[in-house]
Order: C-alpha cells, then structure tokens, then sequence
C-alpha cells in the first residue's frame, strides 16, 4: 500500500470545491423535523389566530424586528441592548416581508414561524444526538417523542418566546460535546465552542453551560491523556481555550457594541429597562431568606410538574454510571444541568420573574441523563496526542466490543420501555402545568379559553390581552396623521407602534432624537402623546419618568384627547394626549 | 510571467483612471468618495472574511496528506526510481554552506540518479570560496550563476536548472534541514499519483520554535499554515501559493510552465498558481523539512516585507488578464487566490489603520467618522473587525492545539503584537514596490542558537507530530 487511506483521489467526488451540492435526502432526522415543524407551526396558527395568546417577550422581539426595519428612524442599532441579540436578528428576515402577509407582524406570527423552526430544529439535534450514541431506533424514536410532544415544549415551540433557540443551541452543544467526547476531533470541540457563543447571543443563561463544558473539557482532556502531569495540564488549558474563546468572544463583542452604542456596556443591569429596574418596578423586593426558601420549594415544585420522574431518572443515570465508571454519562447531562441549576437558584433568589418557562430545560435534561443511561457505554476518552477524528471502522468496532459486556451493553428492553413510559408521563403532567394558574400564571388562563366552550370571566379577558394596543393603533391610523406626529415610549407600547399601517407616525424611544424631542416635544412638532399610567411597569415609561404627572392631569403640556382602558387586565390602560396649553 | 514591473500599461491605466476619479469626486464630495472607498474596502473585508470562514472549516477536517512510509520509501527498488534535480539556491551564505552539504549528504537517494546543484553569484566569493573547501570529495557540483540584474533566487533557479536533467526537481534553502526520506518519498509518491498531480510540497516546519517570541509566533503561524490551512485550500480547490523549498516538481510540468519568473521575489507562490492556471494539481507530502525561523526583529521584518512585496507582484501580473485568469482557475479559484494572495499584503497595510479608526470611534464618537460609515457600511464592518479577529486568533489556537504543541499557547496571547510587525512589514512592501519592485531583501540565516552554539548539532529528527 503506498498510500494511506486518506489518500485524496479516493475522496475526489469533493476534492474539487471541497462542496456538495446533492439534494438532503429523507433521512429519519429530517422527517421527524418536518412532522415536528408542522405540527408546531399548527398549533402557532391556532394560537395566534383562534386563542390570542400572544406572548409578550416574542411579541416584542418581533416589535424590536419591525422598528429595525420600518420606524422612522430604521437603524439596527434601534435592536436594544437589554437582550441578547441573536432572537431579534434571527426575526429580521421575516419581518421584512411583511408586505407579502401582513399577520406576520400584525399578529407577530413572524415570531411564532422562528419559535416552531428552533424547536423542530431541537428535536432534529435531540434525535441526532441519541443516534450519535449508537441507541436503536425504537427507543430513540420514543424518546424523540417524549421531547417533541411534552406539552412544554410544543407551547414553546408555537408561542414565539426565544426557549425554542435556546435548546437548540444547548442540544447542539450537547451533542459536539458527546461527539468531542467519543472521538477526539478538534472540529467538534470548535463547533461546541461555537453553539456556546450563539446560545449565548440567544439568552444570558447560557453562560452556566459554558462553565460546564469548561470543566467537562478540562478534566476529559487532563485524565484522559498521558505523559507527564504538565502536559497533560498544558492540553486541558488548550483545549478549555478552544472550547470557550467563541464564548469569550461572543461576549466581548456584545459587551463592546453596547458600549460603543449605548455608553455602558451591561444593559441587562443598568438600562432603566434592565431585568433589575423591571423587578423593582413590579414591586418584587430582594427577598428574605424564608422566602427564598418558599422560592426554591416552588422551583422545585415546578420542574416536578413538568418532569415527574426527574428524580428518578436521576438515581437510574447515577447507579448505572457509577457501574460503568462512565464520564460520557455524567459530563453531557452536566451542561444542562448547570443551566437548570443556575435558573433554579436565581429563581429562588429573585433575580428573575417567578415564570414556569424557566425551568424548561430540565426537560431534555432528563431526557438526555436517560438516553446516556440506555444507551451503549461509551468509549472512554483518551486525548493523548491523538486529536483527529478516528476511522469509523474503529469507533464501530471499539463499540462492538463494548455490546460484549453486560454492562457496558445497551440497557435490556423491558427496563428501556419502563424508563420511557415513566418519562412519558411528563406529557399528562406537562399538560396540567401549562393549564394551571399556579404554576403558569401568565398563559394559563388564555390557553384555558381556547379549550373550553364556556370561558369563565378571567378567561374572557385573558384572551382579550393585547386588544386594546390594537384599538389603540387603529385609532391613530384613521387619523392619518403625518410622519413624526405622535410621541410614545414603546417598552410599553410596542404593541401599538408594531400593529400600525405607518410607523413612521411615532417617535419612539430609539429614534436618535428622541430624548431631545421628550424634552420639548411641542418644539419638535409633536401633536400627541401617549402614555400609559405611571405605576408598575408603566412607572419605567420615559415619558412618565420625563412628565411623572401626565397620565393624571396633563402635567401642563397637554390635554387629554381620548382613554382606551385594557380589556384585559393584563395589560396598561392607555390615554392620548393632545400636545398643547391646557388651559 | 512579469517583466519586472508591478504593473503593465493597461493596468497603469486603469488604476491611473480610477485614483484621478477618486481624487476628483474627494474634491468635489470628500463625504461621498471617503464614503466609496469605505465601502469598497469593507467589501473586501466581507469576502475575504467569508472565504476565510469557509477555509477554517474546511481545515478542521482531516488534512489530506500524501503519505509514503518509510518502509515504502526504502523498499523500492534503485533502478526504478527517476532522476532528480536537488537545485539549492546560496548568497553570501558562507558560513552556513558547511552545514548545507551535511544535509545534502544524508538525503538517502542512489548517487548515480541525483544531482545537487549548488548555485552560487560569480562575484560572491566569499560562499564559492567556503563551498569549494567543504565541497571536496562530494558529488555536489557549484554552478556559477552570472552576476547582473535582476539578483534574484528564481534567476539562479532558471540557470541552473536549464542546464539539468532530472525527471524531478526540487529546491531546498541552505539553512534547510530536509527529512532525509523525503525524494523517496516524493518519487514513490509521483509514481502512484495521477498524473495531473505535477507537484508536492513538503511541510515545513521550524527547528528553533522556542527560541524568542517571534520564533513562537513564526512557528505557531507556520504550523498553520502548513499543517492545516494548505492542505484545505486544496480542498476548495484555489491554487496554492508554494513555500520557497521541499517543493517537488515534475521537469515535465516545469518546463510547460517556462520555469520560474526571475523578477519575482516570491517566485514559489507564482510558481503554485501558474501550475495551478495550467490545470496541474498540486498536494502536500506528509515529509518534514525544518527550517530556520527569523529570530531577529529586523531580519524578520525584511523577510516578510519581501513576501508581501512578492505576493502583491503576483497578484498584479496574475491580473493582468484577469478573465484569462478567472477561466483558468474557476471562480472559487479566482477568489481563493485573491484572498490568499492578493489580499494578505493590502489587509496587512489596512488592519491598523482600520485598529485606528475604531479606537478613535470609540473614545470620541466624532461626527466626521459617522458621516462616512452609514449604517450600511457601519455595520458589517464592525462584525468584520470582530469577526475576523476572532478568526485569525482562533485558527492559530486550533492549528497548534492540532500540532500537539500548546505550549506556544502563551506566545499566541500576544498575537496582536506580531499582526503589528506584519503591518510594518506591509507598509515597508508598498515603499518598495515602487522604488525597487525585484530588489531581493537578502534574509540572513544561521542565527538560530543551536548553531550559533555549536555547529555541528543539528540532525533531521522525526517531526513532534504524531497523526
């Protein structure tokens, strides 16, 4: 043999553009993907346009999307700094064509398009992943659909908030991670470093998985590699560098552009907007340490409701491990459990909303620690010098062998589909807990008026959420007022400015002018302003913080023109004021 | 092949045409021209960012190396091997030629089928003077190369070389440490491999990596380059820009090409693009050569500016008929070769002063620089400068950690500082360009410590590399 394998002409079909431009054929991950996406994108439908339930993050996103694009000031810098970036970006696409359909963002549909694509995309790396790991197809597929149909993650899917990006990206990260794990390739350490940075962009949480994947890489790479005790650190330090520089990256960049921008470069705490001024303005104070106590007791609680058996699954996981002496088994739950930690402890802390949505990454949590339990052992990881990605002829064989030891074995049928049924539960249990007030106070009584014929009151205004901020829009275009004519802050009342025939009518609070035109708005040419009343989130209004008595009495620039009062008590009541000497 | 000048009439020209515009608009709308070369020049950044995306991920696949064991390489039989040219190219290199012998001595290949060229200036007595007293006794012949201009490696390459035989040939550098295998291995290999395939280039490597920080830098970009981002330029089918020694080429192929330009001071990248124009297929032999690295601030500088200066020479005269150019070597190929080769010496020139502008943005936010970076340009701007930092520190971190060899992790920390000698070296290229295009900048070597401290130590070793 002169020639090794590798030899280049046996691979010539790509030696050429190193591209292939073949057809994807219809394999079993791409079709679950399109059953999940359309499955997922009904159920949007339903929602939005049966139910009304809207939710109020993704309907800002797709706000956040549309002043990009069509304010009177379209600039991309209009995408706030408060948020990650990524869930805004991904939406612009869509929201650009709202010409085409207008409920793209008239309804925030663009929103709910983008939550069912990252979600089918989840359950596509979910199924991948558990075939990665050399599970067959019968429990694999159950196990997809354990994920796929928990009522969870199908309301999460439909409702346009950004959880459906963030597990795919903590999937993706799972599954580079696990191949990392098994066959050394430095490829699929960069693609976990780089599915860190983009979950990063997605949502701040994601910074407990890369303290994860930084430990988990360190201690693979330093007791799988032999030589002396300095090396083996020297290439743990290498490797947790590959792993984490996208991350540490990510977060510069985004650090620095808000900085460059904004004049401060942590928004999230900071911006009168932030998560901390938002708790403050709700009334939610730091919380004694028998209410954190009472905090945690409900975390717990809810992530019971939405995986029963998570305990259980947990005990399984750590005796077979402890049996397979397996790091595979304990570092890939490892980046989903830091996630879920971390939500837990600033659930019970305060720091965030007590919201059910949170928790929702214990859901492939305990999907994944189950799937490494039943799957075949996997090989150990040695780094040694060794970091190029093995023949599959190895890896098959070495998994071979490992199917000749009872324990290293898949695990036996009838214990497989006791596990799965016990995770198949979560799906009753999931139902409850999206439809319950106490644990899904937010959604629970909209998605309750879709299945009932008979709504109760609360119901019937829950479904009226957003309405008002409608009739409010709709009011202001049969005035067909000229551009620039209305002043509103729309961290409030995005829902008005997004609803609208002609944005271009508000100056809203990322226009550059803005705070220039706040401190004289007659001057500016402004005609009208909107306002909402100056308590609760209200209280964070620039115009309120600007003029804290104009939703009362006018505070002396204004008289009131017209009150749209919500329908649904969810929501702020809203008053038009005329911009002008009152008496 | 060029004529000694950068540019020919045609282009002169053009670019004549193009900087009057340029100049005219800036008088009569500075906002709108600054505005044009803003955006042309993010463009630039855009593609090249683009293909280097692209080129990354391609270079995180198993590289496709040629590889010929040793045993294979032993095995075959002396009269099937085909005669080889060894072309070694020496000036004012005196006190290195003792040790250049030495290692074309090892070179393992049947004496009756090799022949080393040495060649040497005519008015460079000093090396004729120390070749002829190591030269005793050995088989290596001295070909005195005319003095005159232009004094380049590709004019003495052409020389000698038209006056040689072999069926293969190949040029080393005096301060080469050479695997001694590696002709085995190139013959056996040429013998197996289609024969579209009319050249291979060596790996190159650098013995003296843990000298000072310039030759951990040095190492650390070549480990890069060589080990990783060649083999995947292959793969995406550009042409690859040759290094200057170990690389091994069929006479046939050579000849088809005319030899080497001898106004080019990058001849080995002309040579890899003008094979590449011809339809021939280059591919990179898994056989070590270890060279020097640059040790010395100014001598580096030189070396790079000469690089630089060579491959914006190539790029013109690649140019001059770009739709020849275009045709011949695909579009992905005419890309590739505009951003490997074009592009790396005018992004050398361009990153500080780009460094620049951003820092100053930052501090002041002044209204001139936001007059002429609308968000159009603004933005993609802004992710090309993060984006691309991120990625030319990125690859050289996965390169090295590819290389089993982190503990040139600490150097690459410092990595800004050397794309800051790179700059220098830029800004050095263009003066020259245009006062004197084939000047030669003479690199000294033999300053590695191993030889500064006792001559005789070097032996080729197995590379630190295991696959």
């Amino acid at each position: 043999m002169a020639i090794t394998a590798d030899f280049p002409l046996a691979h010539r079909r790509n030696a050429a553009t190193g591209l292939d431009f073949r057809l994807p054929g219809l394999t079993e991950p791409r079709v679950v993907f399109g059953l999940c996406l359309a499955l997922y994108v009904v159920v949007a439908a339903v929602l939005v346009f049966v139910g009304n339930v809207l939710a109020g993050d993704g309907v800002s996103r797709v706000a956040i999307a549309n002043r990009i694009l069509f304010s009177r000031d379209p600039h991309l810098a209009a995408i706030g700094f408060v948020w990650s970036p990524l869930p805004n970006l991904v939406l612009l696409p869509l929201v650009a064509l709202k010409f085409l359909w207008p409920p793209l963002v008239r309804q925030a549909f663009a929103g709910n398009l983008v939550s069912s694509l990252f979600m089918a995309g989840a359950v596509y790396q979910f199924l991948r992943f558990l075939q990665d790991i050399g599970m067959a197809r019968a429990r694999r597929l159950a196990l997809t659909a354990c994920f796929a149909f928990h009522p969870m993650i199908v309301l999460y899917a439909a409702n346009s908030m950004s959880e459906a990006q963030l597990l795919f990206f903590l999937l993706l990260v799972v599954r580079h991670l696990g191949k990392w794990l098994r066959e050394h390739s430095v490829g699929s350490l960069v693609a976990t470093g780089m599915y860190l940075a983009l979950a990063y962009l997605t949502r701040y949480e994601a910074t407990a998985a890369a303290a994860a994947v930084l430990g988990v890489v360190g201690v693979a790479t330093y007791f799988g590699s032999r030589g002396a005790a300095r090396s083996r650190l020297a290439l743990a330090a290498a490797d947790c560098m590959i792993a984490i520089t996208p991350f540490a990256f990510a977060f510069a960049f985004w650090a620095l552009v808000s900085l460059a921008i904004t004049g401060t470069a942590f928004q999230q705490f900071s911006s009168p907007y932030g998560n901390t001024a938002q708790l403050h303005a709700m009334g939610v104070a730091p919380p004694t340490p028998a209410q954190e106590l009472d905090g945690a007791g409900l975390g717990v609680r809810w992530m019971l409701a939405l995986e029963p058996f998570l305990p259980l699954v947990l005990v399984i996981g750590a005796i077979r491990s402890i049996f397979r002496r397996d790091l595979n088994s304990v570092a890939l739950p490892a980046v989903l459990a830091a996630v879920v930690t971390f939500m837990f402890w600033a659930h019970s802390t305060g720091t965030i909303f007590h919201e059910l949505r949170y928790f929702i990454v214990a859901i492939p949590f305990a999907l994944v620690v189950l799937a490494v339990t039943l799957a075949p052992a996997q090989p150990p990881y040695r780094a040694g010098l060794r970091v190029r990605e093995e023949s599959h002829a190895a890896v098959r064989s070495r998994r071979d062998s490992a199917a000749t030891s009872r324990i290293d074995a898949p695990a036996p049928v009838a214990f497989a589909t006791g596990c799965i049924l016990l995770m198949a539960c979560a799906i009753p249990s999931g139902a409850n807990a999206i439809l319950s007030n106490s644990t899904n106070p937010d959604q629970a009584f909209q998605l309750q008026a879709l299945l009932t014929r008979m709504p109760t009151r609360e119901q019937q205004m829950a479904s009226k959420r957003w309405l008002t901020e409608r009739s409010v829009s709709s009011y202001i275009d049969s005035r067909h007022l000229p551009k620039s004519s209305i002043l509103i802050d729309d961290f409030v009342g995005f829902v008005i400015v997004m609803t609208s025939d002609h944005p271009n009518q508000y100056v809203i609070t990322t226009d550059r002018d803005f705070l220039l035109t706040l401190s004289a708005p007659a001057e500016f040419g402004i005609r009208y302003i909107l306002v909402p009343p100056n308590r609760g989130r209200g209280s964070l209004d620039a115009i309120n913080r600007q003029y804290p008595t104009l939703y009362d009495d006018g505070a002396g620039i204004g008289t009131m023109l017209k009150q749209f009062p919500d329908a649904s008590d969810l929501q702020m009541d809203w008053r038009l004021y005329r911009v002008g000497a009152q008496q | 092949m060029s004529n000694g000048r950068f540019l020919d009439e045609r282009q002169r020209r053009i670019l004549l045409a193009l900087a009057g515009t340029w100049v005219l608009t800036l008088v009569v709308k500075p906002v709108l021209a600054i505005t044009i070369l803003n955006a042309l020049i993010t463009l630039v950044y855009v593609i090249v960012l683009l293909y280097n995306a692209a080129w990354f991920r391609q270079s995180l696949k198993v590289p496709e190396l040629v590889q010929v064991s040793d045993w294979e390489a032993r095995s075959i039989p002396d009269d099937e091997l085909p005669t080889y040219t060894v072309l070694v190219a020496a000036y004012r290199e005196g006190n290195l030629i003792a040790d250049t012998l030495l290692m074309l001595e090892l070179l393992d290949y049947p004496k009756d089928k090799l022949e080393i060229k040495l060649l040497l200036e005519s008015d460079d007595s000093q090396t004729i003077l120390a070749a002829m007293r190591a030269l005793a006794g050995s088989q290596i012949r001295i070909v005195h190369v005319p003095a005159g201009q232009p004094r380049t490696k590709p004019k003495a390459l052409n020389y000698g070389w038209q006056t040689s035989s072999g069926e293969l040939v190949t040029v080393f550098d005096v301060e080469d440490i050479p695997d001694p295998l590696q002709l085995r291995r190139a013959a056996v290999a040429f013998q197996r491999l289609d024969p579209s395939v009319v050249c291979l280039q060596a790996r190159l490597q650098y013995h003296n990596a843990s000298q000072n920080l310039i030759t951990r830098w040095f190492a650390a970009e070549y480990m890069t380059w060589f080990s990783t981002m060649l083999p995947a330029l292959i793969r995406m089918g550009s042409p690859i820009p040759l290094g200057g020694t170990s690389m091994h080429v069929r006479a046939s192929a050579l000849r088809t090409v005319g030899g080497w330009d001898p106004y080019n001071v990058t001849e080995d990248a002309d040579l890899g693009i003008r094979l590449h124009r011809q339809g021939f297929r280059t591919l990179i032999l898994d056989s070590v050569t270890f060279e020097e690295a640059n040790v010395d601030f100014v001598n580096w500088v030189k070396q790079r500016s000469r690089w630089y200066k060579g491959y914006l020479q190539t790029w013109l005269v690649h140019m001059r008929r770009p739709l020849d150019t275009w045709r011949q070597l695909g579009a992905l190929g005419f890309v590739g070769f505009c951003v490997v080769v074009g592009a790396a010496p005018v992004l050398a020139l361009l990153n500080p002063i780009c460094w620049l502008l951003v820092i100053i943005w930052f501090i002041g936010h002044y209204i001139q620089i936001k007059a002429v970076f609308p968000g159009w340009i603004f933005y993609p701007a802004m992710l090309c400068m993060f984006l691309g930092n991120f990625l030319a520190f990125y690859r050289n971190l996965v390169a090295v950690r590819i290389a089993g060899r982190p503990q040139l992790i600490p150097a690459l920390m410092l990595f800004p500082i050397y794309w800051l000698m790179m700059s220098i070296a830029a800004v050095r290229a263009f003066a020259q360009m245009a006062t004197a295009p084939s000047f030669w900048d003479k690199t000294m070597h033999g300053l590695d410590h191993r030889r500064v401290a006792d001559g005789s130590e070097l032996r080729w070793q197995s590379p630190p590399i295991s696959r």
